[in-house]
């Protein structure tokens, strides 16, 4: 429904930090239509090249389109940062929320070793379990992820003991409401709330995390187009054809930089509430038919 | 004091855990009264009394170090085994409205959410029963698709006691629920709890050290010292023949409409601080402060016994 009231609200967004993110999720969703050519495909009598109307950007020491592998590298990136992100919430918010919830020594348990795994750098964290079950796609994934949850468990566990002593918690409990109720109704919106926001500005870590351990030849293996493996293949030509190098780490600086820039963003809360606004509009419009509906019945009845 | 008494608190004692091990914080320390049915009943003292302890051990949200509480013969301890059934008989209304209900949730919500809970009837039914509870305490429709935070402070309140009623309880224990109201809001709020009193039937254990609203609407009292009894009467006979030194003091310090006996009251000022609970005074607990204490005060703790012609009262002068 665009009308006038979501049309302002638009405006007040920041576009300005909202575009680059969103035109990075863009081109990964549509890179398989958006690259001119296919990304592994070699052509040695097109090495090397400098840009012309075929090659925008050039091509490598194999002759593949550095655009392409830019464009697709970009959808690896932004497909591996998800799925971290993702198990590393759930994971994150289940642990730290029971900690939270339980209490006592259960809490005590939990919180000491979320500590201890903070206490470490998280790429350390994640070469350690690397070095455990060997390299690959799927074992850099789950080390990202083994290293990326705690942070998430510790602020789902601050969250949880702040709000769990609210008042209307306890008035939640005088109704007699189950503690799943109490969680699932009251206490997780909170959670996710913040988790989320940090989530954001978390993004572009990880996709650096991703470039470095590819880089170290420890996550995506070749050919997989990935922005820190296309690093690795440039560093040989760095002194004839700097734009190996340059143009991958471009990419990976304007990605890392907007996700930060969108996470400072929301942390500081200048994202407008429209959308909370649009919720209680939409809630309120569901309540008025409601309203008809029974009135309707009550006057046949 | 009646035959049937619907809550019974019988020598309880909540103590929390002090600074020192073995001096434990004696919030309430041997406490008994009875509640009958249909009574409005009030419990006042000062700040620290323990009155806002007891009233979260009657619903079950503070657990008991001693002592029990019956409601109709039943313990808490036994009912909180099952508390969805506690919680349809017996609920809560919260000091601050405000932290009472959930910031996120509309007042809609937030009156749908003990139906929600106890699975009463289908969305059409919760939706007229919502609009009911509005309508029983005076909530305007519109307000129902708002925020707590967009609300002012007495329609917040309205909204948590519409909320405590929503399943229909014979109980409510109210935690001072006008101490974070305006004067104005006041009169308002605690003629729609004289109102719901009288057309639900209700039983309502009122906390409060609000005198004045003691004497319009609640009909026996219970006063309050440093978690203890001091003197439990009916409202009349309380106000017009404190018995004891404390009771004289505390209502000594409401200010009288007419002009004639405001300007007789001979107001008591107590000196000092009420003394710590974690190391409460030998003998009567208000003897440090008391202006009549002889010296059997320092020594022996008078127990809460019967006075003429009604109540109870625990003081050796008497």
């Amino acid at each position: 429904m665009l009308n006038k009231h979501s049309l302002s609200t638009l405006a007040t967004w920041p576009w300005a930090v909202l575009t680059p993110v969103l035109l990075f999720v863009a081109i990964a969703i549509f890179a398989l239509w958006i690259s001119p050519y296919d990304p592994t495909t070699q052509n040695y009598s097109a090495v090397l090249q400098g840009s012309s109307w075929e090659h925008w950007l050039g091509t490598d020491y194999l002759g593949r389109d550095l655009l392409s592998r830019i464009i697709t590298g970009a959808q690896v990136s932004l497909v591996a940062m998800s799925i971290v992100l993702i198990a590393a919430l759930i994971i994150g918010v289940t642990i730290g929320s029971f900690a939270g919830y339980v209490g006592g020594k259960t809490e005590l348990v939990l919180i000491s070793a979320i500590d201890i795994i903070l206490s470490l750098p998280s790429l350390v964290v994640a070469l350690a379990f690397i070095g455990i079950i060997g390299p690959g796609y799927w074992s850099m994934i789950a080390a990202l992820t083994m290293a990326w949850w705690a942070n998430y468990a510790r602020m789902s566990r601050a969250v949880v003991t702040s709000e769990l002593h609210q008042p209307y918690i306890e008035a939640a409990r005088v109704m007699g409401a189950s503690h799943l109720h109490i969680f699932v109704r009251h206490i997780l919106p909170h959670v996710l709330a913040l988790v989320v926001v940090y989530a954001s500005a978390d993004a572009g870590a990880l996709v650096l995390a991703i470039a470095t351990l590819s880089f170290l030849g420890l996550g995506v293996e070749p050919p997989t187009p990935e922005w820190g493996q296309m690093l690795v293949d440039g560093m040989n030509y760095l002194e004839q054809y700097p734009r190996l190098v340059v143009l991958p780490g471009l990419a990976l600086t304007l990605v890392v930089s907007s996700f930060n820039l969108l996470g400072e963003h929301f942390a500081l809360k200048k994202v407008p509430r429209g959308l909370t606004q649009r919720h209680l509009k939409i809630l309120k419009r569901l309540r008025a038919q409601e309203e008809a509906r029974i009135s309707e019945l009550e006057a046949s009845a | 004091m009646s035959s049937n008494p619907v809550i019974e608190v019988q020598d309880l004692k909540v103590h929390f855990p002090g600074q020192h091990k073995n001096q434990p914080v004696r919030a309430i320390d041997g406490v008994s009264f009875e509640v009958s049915a249909g009574d409005f009943h009030a419990i006042v003292g000062e700040s620290g009394c323990g009155k806002t302890t007891l009233a979260r051990t009657i619903v079950g949200l503070q657990k008991a170090t001693s002592g029990d509480i019956l409601i109709r013969g039943q313990s808490i301890t036994s009912l909180l085994k099952n508390r969805k059934t506690l919680a349809r008989d017996v609920q809560f209304v919260f000091q601050n409205p405000l932290g009472a209900l959930s910031r996120r949730q509309t007042v809609y919500q937030s009156l749908e959410e003990p139906l929600f809970i106890h699975r009463k009837g289908t969305a059409a039914e919760r939706h007229r029963r919502v609009l009911e509870l509005a309508d029983l305490v005076g909530l305007p429709h519109n307000a129902l698709d708002r925020l707590p935070r967009s609300l002012s402070g007495g329609q917040r309140q309205r909204v948590a006691i519409a909320r405590a009623l929503a399943l229909n309880p014979s109980i409510l224990i109210c935690d001072e629920p006008l101490s974070a109201l305006d004067v104005s809001i006041q009169a308002q709020i605690v003629a729609l709890f004289a109102r719901l009193q009288k057309e639900l039937g209700l039983t309502i254990v009122m906390i409060t050290h609000d005198l004045s609203v003691v004497r319009e609407v609640c009909s026996s009292v219970t006063v309050m010292y440093l978690g203890r009894i001091m003197e439990a009467n009916n409202t009349e006979q309380l106000f017009e023949q404190p018995a004891h030194p404390y009771t004289q003091a505390l209502l000594s310090s409401v200010p009288s409409p007419d002009p004639r006996i405001e300007s007789s009251r001979q107001r008591i000022v107590l000196k000092g601080d009420p003394p710590s609970p974690m190391n409460p005074p030998s003998g009567c607990r208000f003897h440090t402060r008391c202006l009549r204490a002889i010296e059997n005060c320092k020594n022996a703790e008078p127990a809460l016994q019967p006075q003429r012609p009604s109540g109870l009262i625990a003081c050796h002068l008497v």
